[in-house]
């Protein structure tokens, strides 16, 4: 199999990974509640890979990372826990659907919703944004890199924006945490949500949110934390407050080994090699007349994601075919973000991602280049 | 002996790795009961020596120490 849907889920994953599931499946009990040996290792397990996500973002104060579900999960959590109503939000158009469904529950809630269109070269200007903001703005919501063409966007530009305004910035991290350096703290992002299971490297079903210092949103869901037991409130500590119920320890156990790996590489390194292998698919796939190219231009600001649809073919269908054909695992459709087709005008016939990640190779683009070329000239015969 | 209770586990947790990078090593214990400490119910433990390095670490990481108290002899019936 060649494997280019990394965007949708890292794969294969590091085989001290599967390790680090499977031993924490067999000796961790439930953290943060029981004092036996396993609960105890169950404890640790979370706080490791706490430390690790601090780690890999820079960030002073582990105790700052909330684990969930995942970025969706995530990105509700800060939606939700920052917006009521009579408040508004700025967001870009090129943002998944984790973040436009909740924006648009939380409109009928009464929050005002301003969209921020691309450029014409893709990317969302902070100027735009600091056009759109008022005195009610609490909020701006951009992803990093779009998981429909890899636009990446400047967090810092943005960030100032917000700040002079005295807004928040929230940052969808899903598509770069791991595979773009990103400090944190440094690029003044205030909420951070990432997924666990992409650049990370880690099992499905783990994600988490970073929130600054100082910052304090409302819960999501309430429950047992294993602190402040006698309490009927919620603590107002964190990781706590947020991470009511069970966490998933074998999961985070995966995800600290996933993000030791990728400590040992390098996320620069990994980057470097994303770009380098991005630059050739890119330029591979200009060359084929009966294709149409999407996203950025080939040497902008972007993540290792690209969007296409070959003449004379659905996007599923040849998706399918590179597939049963070729054996190469793409994706085709909306990718879940309408907004961001909507904005490169496929909304109505999604497009063909490819997707690249840490364990993509030079022969994976050449035998994508190769079998796209062939269904293209099939189809031109 | 004495005992450091918090809030969070992952409040111990921290401190604890704290002061390991520090040099120091303190247990981390399940809260006795006799002792009806609030908060997660783990605590650190640690001798007289290193009360100190504990009140400094917690301070410089801005983690409030709930309870300190006196831990109790070995053999001490619950309450």
């Amino acid at each position: 199999m060649i494997y280019l849907d990394h965007a949708a889920t890292s794969w294969p994953k590091p085989p001290g990974v599967i390790a680090a599931v499977t031993t924490a499946l067999q000796t961790a009990g439930n953290p943060g509640r029981s004092g036996h040996r396993l609960a105890m290792a169950g404890a640790e397990y979370v706080y490791r890979a706490r430390e690790a996500v601090a780690e890999l973002f820079a960030i002073p104060d582990p105790l700052r990372i909330v684990f969930t579900a995942g970025a969706t999960a995530a990105l509700n959590l800060a939606l939700k826990g920052v917006l009521k109503p009579g408040d508004h939000v700025v967001f870009s158009g090129l943002e998944h659907n984790a973040v436009w469904r909740p924006l648009k529950k939380l409109q009928a809630q009464g929050v005002h919703l301003t969209m921020v269109a691309p450029s014409p070269d893709g990317s969302i200007s902070a100027d735009k944004a600091a056009e759109a903001i008022s005195p009610a703005t609490k909020l701006i919501v951009l992803t990093h890199a779009s998981n429909v063409n890899g636009q990446l966007n400047d967090i810092a530009a943005m960030a100032a924006v917000a700040h002079d305004h005295g807004a928040l910035l929230l940052v969808d991290a899903a598509q770069t945490a791991g595979s773009v350096p990103i400090a944190a703290p440094a690029m003044a992002i205030d909420l951070m949500a990432f997924a666990g299971h992409k650049g990370l490297l880690g099992p499905q079903g783990v994600g988490g949110l970073y929130i600054r210092p100082g910052l304090m949103l409302d819960t999501l869901i309430e429950g047992g934390t294993g602190s402040a037991s006698a309490s009927p409130s919620q603590p107002d500590i964190l990781p706590d407050r947020y991470e009511s119920g069970t966490l998933n320890v074998s999961g985070l156990a995966g995800l600290e080994a996933g993000i030791r790996y990728v400590l040992s590489i390098g996320v620069e390194t990994i980057y470097r090699q994303e770009q380098a292998l991005l630059r050739r698919l890119i330029a591979g796939l200009q060359q084929i007349p009966a294709l149409q190219l999407y996203g950025p231009a080939i040497n902008a600001a972007r993540a290792g994601v690209v969007a296409c649809n070959i003449d004379g073919y659905d996007c599923e269908t040849a998706a399918t075919l590179l597939e049963e054909r070729y054996a190469i695992a793409t994706r085709a459709g909306l990718h879940c973000a309408p907004l961001a087709h909507r904005m490169q005008g496929t909304l109505t016939c999604g497009s063909l991602r490819l997707s690249l990640g840490a364990s993509s190779t030079t022969n994976d683009v050449d035998s994508a280049l190769a079998a796209i070329t062939a269904l293209a000239e099939r189809r031109q015969a | 002996m004495r005992l450091f209770a918090f809030a969070s586990l992952s409040q111990v947790q921290r401190l604890r790795r704290v002061l390991l990078d520090q040099g120091y090593f303190v247990d981390m214990i399940r809260t006795p009961r006799t002792l009806h400490l609030s908060g997660c119910g783990f605590c650190l433990k640690a001798g007289e020596d290193l009360a100190g390095q504990i009140r400094a670490a917690a301070q410089a990481a801005d983690i409030d120490i709930l309870t300190e108290a006196e831990a109790p002899a070995a053999g001490t019936p619950a309450a």
